[in-house]
C-alpha cells in the first residue's frame, strides 16, 4: 500500500510541477514560441471534438474545418461589427456553431462512410464560398483584421492574455471529453462506430448519439475557431478550407483515433512539425509532411498513443469510470 | 404482468418478407408462450434469421402484404429497433458482434445502456448520481459475468478471447439488460462440444432463473432438441412443422427438407 501511495504522490508532484511550468511559460519563452504553444492548445480543443465524432463515433465527416471557420467568423464579426466583447461573442459563436453541427447531423443520420464524407466536403466548400462571396458581411477573400483579446492584467502585446484563456479552455475541454467518453455516451458512440445494428439491438438510439457527436464537434470547433481568429489577429477564408481538414485529420491520426491522450500528442506534434521544418526546409515542408502522414498510415495506423499502448508503456483509456 | 390474454409473449401473424422476387418469409404465423424455449430450425436460407430480423425491427413487412407482430400486446411494427430493445427484446447475432476496442466489462456495460437511467450529460449536472449509477451498472455487469463464469476475464479486450468465450460475452451483454424475450441466432455455431454443453445448461438456467422466453435459431440439433419446449421448422420461407421435439424429429416433411425425398417409395 505504501508503494502505491508513493507512486501516486510522485505522480501528483509531477503533474503539479508540469502545471506550474505551463503557467509560467509566457514569462520564459519568446512571442513566436508562445504563439506556437497557443496554436497547440487551440488545435487540441478542435481535435478533441473531431476525435469524438470520428475516432469514437466513427462518423467520417469533413465538416470540422467549416465548423472551425464558422466559429472564427461568427465571434470575430460579432466583435468587429457589433462591438460585442469577446467574453460574449466567443460563447455565442460556439453555440451557433454547435447548432450548425446539429443541423449537419440531420442529413448525416441517413448517410454512412464515403457518402457522409462527400456531403460534408460539400458543406465545407459551401461555407468557404460564403466566406469568400458574402462580401458585405464577411469582407470577402481578403479577410479582415481582428482586435486582440485583452484581460487587462498584462501589458501589450496581449499574447499572454489569450494564452491563459486558451490554456483554461483546453484543460476544460480535455476533462469534459474524458468524462463524456467514460460515460454511457462514450460507450454508445463506440457501439455505433463498430456496428449500428448491434448498437440498436442494445437499445441505443443512434439518432440521438450521432446528433450529440456532431453537436459536440461543432461546439469545440466553434470555441477554438474564435480563439484562432484572435490568436492570428486576422480572419481569412483560406484558413478554413479542405487543407485545414487534412491537418485536423492528420493530428488525430498521428496521435491516435479514439483517444483523448492521442489527441493531445497528435495536435502537439502536427502543430510543431511544420514550424520546425521552416527555414532551411521550407521548400520541402509539404513533401516531408506528406511523408510523415504516409509513414503513420502505413506503419502506425493506430497512432502514437496506440503504439505506446501496445508496447505497454501507457495504460489503455477506459470507457467506464 | 407482462402477459396478454393468452399468456403469449410473442404473436406473429401472416408475416411476409420479400427481397426483390425472392420470398424470404411466406405468410408465417407463430405464437410463443411466456417462459417457453422455442427452437427454430430449417436448412440454410429458410428464413430463420430473417424472422429474427423482423422481430427486432431490422426488416419490416410492406403494408400491402399485411402481417402482425405483437410482443406482450405491443405492436412491434410501429417501433424502431432500439425501442424494441428497450421494451425487453434482446438478441445476439449469427456472426459474432462483439464490440471491438472494448473490454469484456465495457461490452457488458454497453448492454446496460437503457438501464443507466441518467441523462446523457448528467455527469456535469449531477456527478454523484452518475457515479453511483455507473457503480450499480458495474455490479450488475459483474453479476452476469459470474452467471456465465466469465468474471475473471472482465478486463480483457473482448476480441482477444477465444471464439467460444466471445459468444458468451455477447450473450452476457444481451442478458444483462434483463430481456423478457431473448432472440439467439446460432449461439452454438463454432463452439466445442464442452462449450455447447455449457450453453445448454446456461439456456436452462436463463429460462428458470431469469424467467426469460427464448427463441433459439440453431443448427446444432442435439442442443435444439434437448432444450426446446416446441420446435418450429422453416423451409424456403414457409413454416412446415411445429411440434414437440420428438414429433418434429419423426415428421416426414422435416426429414424431407433436411435429407431430400426418399426416391424408393
Amino acid at each position: 500500500m505504501t508503494f502505491v501511495n508513493k507512486s501516486s504522490l510522485s505522480k501528483k508532484i509531477a503533474s503539479i510541477s508540469f502545471f506550474i511550468i505551463i503557467c509560467a511559460l509566457p514569462f520564459v519563452v519568446d512571442r513566436y514560441v508562445l504563439y506556437v504553444i497557443n496554436l497547440i492548445f487551440i488545435n487540441i480543443i478542435v481535435c478533441l471534438g473531431l476525435n469524438v465524432l470520428l475516432g469514437y463515433g466513427g462518423q467520417f465527416a469533413f465538416s470540422n474545418a467549416a465548423f472551425y471557420g464558422i466559429g472564427a467568423y461568427t465571434s470575430a464579426l460579432l466583435t468587429t461589427r457589433l462591438l460585442i466583447p469577446y467574453w460574449l461573442s466567443i460563447p455565442i459563436g460556439a453555440i451557433f456553431t454547435a447548432f450548425i453541427g446539429l443541423l449537419i447531423a440531420l442529413p448525416a443520420l441517413r448517410l454512412k462512410g464515403v457518402y457522409l464524407a462527400i456531403i460534408t466536403i460539400g458543406f465545407t466548400h459551401l461555407t468557404l464560398w460564403v466566406f469568400l462571396h458574402w462580401v458585405k458581411v464577411t469582407h470577402g477573400g481578403g479577410g479582415f483584421e481582428v482586435p486582440p483579446l485583452v484581460l487587462g492584467v498584462f501589458a501589450p502585446p496581449y499574447e499572454k492574455d489569450i494564452y491563459y484563456i486558451t490554456l483554461a479552455i483546453a484543460i476544460l475541454a480535455v476533462l469534459f471529453t474524458y468524462k463524456l467518453i467514460r460515460s454511457k455516451v462514450g460507450r454508445a458512440l463506440v457501439a455505433i462506430r463498430e456496428n449500428e445494428i448491434v448498437a440498436q439491438a442494445l437499445a441505443i438510439n443512434i439518432t440521438t448519439y450521432k446528433m450529440i457527436a456532431f453537436t459536440y464537434s461543432g461546439l469545440l470547433a466553434g470555441i477554438s475557431g474564435g480563439l484562432f481568429a484572435i490568436l492570428l489577429r486576422f480572419c481569412f477564408p483560406e484558413n478554413f478550407d479542405l487543407f485545414q481538414m487534412v491537418m485536423q485529420f492528420a493530428m488525430i491520426m498521428v496521435g491516435g483515433l479514439g483517444s483523448v491522450m492521442g489527441t493531445l500528442i497528435g495536435a502537439s506534434i502536427v502543430t510543431i512539425l511544420p514550424e520546425l521544418l521552416r527555414g532551411p526546409f521550407t521548400a520541402y515542408m509539404e513533401i516531408l509532411f506528406g511523408a510523415l502522414l504516409l509513414f503513420f498510415t502505413v506503419f502506425m495506423p493506430e497512432g502514437i498513443f496506440g503504439f505506446i499502448k501496445k508496447k505497454g508503456w501507457v495504460k489503455r483509456e477506459s470507457l467506464c469510470t | 404482468m407482462g402477459a396478454d390474454s393468452d399468456h403469449n409473449n410473442l404473436m406473429i401473424k401472416d408475416v411476409t418478407i420479400r427481397f426483390g422476387g425472392l420470398i424470404a418469409l411466406n405468410r408465417i404465423s407463430m405464437e410463443i408462450k411466456d417462459g417457453e424455449i422455442r427452437g427454430l430450425i430449417g436448412p440454410n436460407g429458410s428464413g430463420k434469421t430473417t424472422m429474427l430480423n423482423v422481430i427486432s425491427g431490422i426488416y419490416r413487412p410492406v403494408r400491402e402484404d399485411g402481417g402482425l407482430v405483437y410482443f406482450q400486446g405491443k405492436d412491434l411494427l410501429k417501433l424502431k429497433p432500439h425501442e424494441i430493445a428497450i421494451i425487453g427484446i434482446g438478441r445476439t447475432f449469427q456472426n459474432l458482434c462483439i464490440l471491438k476496442g472494448m473490454t469484456v466489462l465495457e461490452n457488458v456495460l454497453t448492454g446496460l445502456h437503457k438501464t443507466i437511467g441518467t441523462g446523457d450529460f448528467s455527469f456535469i449536472l449531477s456527478p454523484r448520481k452518475t457515479r453511483s449509477m455507473e457503480e450499480q451498472a458495474k455490479d450488475k455487469a459483474f453479476e452476469i459475468l459470474k452467471f456465465i463464469r466469465m468474471d475473471s476475464y472482465w478486463n480483457h479486450i473482448a476480441t482477444d478471447l477465444s471464439f467460444g468465450n466471445q459468444r458468451l460475452v455477447e450473450l452476457a451483454r444481451t442478458l444483462v439488460g434483463n430481456p423478457t424475450l431473448l432472440l439467439l441466432d446460432e449461439p452454438a455455431a463454432g463452439l466445442s462440444e464442452a462449450e455447447v454443453k455449457l450453453l445448454h445448461d446456461l439456456l436452462k438456467k436463463i429460462q428458470q432463473e431469469k424467467r426469460a422466453t427464448i427463441l433459439l435459431v440453431e443448427h446444432v440439433m442435439d442442443l435444439v432438441m434437448e432444450v426446446s419446449d416446441i420446435v418450429t421448422v422453416f423451409d424456403f420461407g414457409a413454416k412446415i412443422a411445429e411440434n414437440e421435439p420428438i414429433e418434429v424429429k419423426r415428421d416426414p416433411k422435416v426429414i424431407e427438407a433436411y435429407f431430400g425425398k426418399n426416391e424408393e417409395t
